[in-house]
């Protein structure tokens, strides 16, 4: 199983994660945003970035707005409040889960 | 890279063949054009698109699943916004502005003294408003978009247009036997006008509601 796979499931806290600390982003700039950060290791493939986005809208977390560029429509997403408040949640959870994990599988954390 | 007008054109005329709805379309049209930016200028376009649709939405054969999950979700995201502009004029403040709207039209069909018949005309051209609104919609929805293609919300404002039609409907086919009922039990009609007037304050607030889904939806048009 690759990291893309293992990470299918925490798709939606790196989507809110990423939108708290760049305010707005749009589909593409959030692939490449992830690429970056994890040194090309994680890639947001098959498709799974824009259901995921247009999910966490209908949650009402992330909300949308629109701005033409080079004659198109290039559609922005950005936190709402309840958004805000899902990221912490998630965080919280992630965190104790991964604690969790270093104790099963005795793993130490990773260092760069 | 940045494509040739006659590229993008092929570009647009594929992914219209592939996708149905314009929110879709929209989305991975601006998504393979900011990462042809990012492509070597001598590469070969068919083959950059290819290769940016394979490895970014898994295929082309993927193209219409992940639109489905896109319209689902945008669906839900429309029937969220309409119920949450629908439930939010019965709580404060916006409540405290229908309650005197109720108490006046309960005054103005008192003072007028209407006969039963006339108040169901009215309420029935209140309920077809949503109809009007919705192709007036479809009118303004190709000029605000440039694009005539179906939307992902059309099934909700399907839904939105069609069921003050049935209730309308349904009022009219049991309207005589109500009628009997209503009139019996001083409900309607011999003065009393009380229900009449929740059910026109209810119809206004269904209207509001719509209104607000169809303004949201051209928010951010061009």
């Amino acid at each position: 199983m690759g990291m893309n796979s293992m990470l299918k499931g925490s798709l939606q806290t790196i989507i809110l994660n990423l939108l708290e600390n760049n305010s707005q982003m749009y589909g593409y700039e959030i692939t490449q945003k992830v690429k970056e950060l994890s040194d090309g290791e994680v890639l947001l493939t098959e498709g799974a970035l824009y259901p995921a986005l247009h999910k966490l809208e209908a949650d009402g977390f992330l909300e949308t707005f629109t701005q033409v560029v080079d004659n198109r429509v290039r559609k922005y997403y950005r936190l709402t409040s309840e958004g805000g408040e899902e990221v912490r949640n998630k965080l919280k959870e992630t965190e104790a889960f991964i604690n969790q994990l270093q104790v099963l599988l005795n793993l130490k954390p990773a260092s760069k | 890279m940045k494509p040739t007008p006659q590229q993008t054109a092929e570009l647009t005329n594929y992914l219209k063949k592939e996708l149905k709805f314009r929110e879709s379309f929209e989305e991975i049209y601006d998504h393979i054009l900011s990462a042809l930016e990012h492509k070597a200028d001598d590469a070969n376009f068919q083959d950059t698109v290819n290769a940016i649709i394979k490895e970014d939405f898994g295929g082309h054969n993927r193209l219409p699943e992940i639109e489905k999950r896109i319209a689902t979700s945008i669906a839900d995201d429309c029937r969220r916004k309409f119920r949450g502009f629908f439930v939010d004029q019965l709580k404060a403040p916006s409540i405290f502005y229908y309650l005197p709207i109720g108490a006046a039209l309960y005054f103005i069909l008192d003072a007028l003294q209407l006969a039963p018949k006339a108040v169901q005309v009215v309420f029935v051209l209140i309920m077809f408003c949503p109809s009007f609104l919705a192709l007036f919609r479809y009118f303004k929805g190709g000029y605000a978009f440039e694009d005539r293609s179906a939307s992902a919300r059309d099934k909700v404002f399907g839904f939105t247009t069609w069921l003050p039609l049935w209730l309308t409907g349904g009022l009219i086919l049991w309207m005589p036997k109500l009628d009997v009922y209503f009139i019996a039990h001083a409900i309607w009609g011999s003065g009393s006008y009380v229900l009449p007037a929740i059910l026109l304050t209810l119809a206004m607030m269904y209207n509001v509601a719509v209104y607000k889904l169809y303004s949201d939806e051209f928010k951010f048009a061009k």
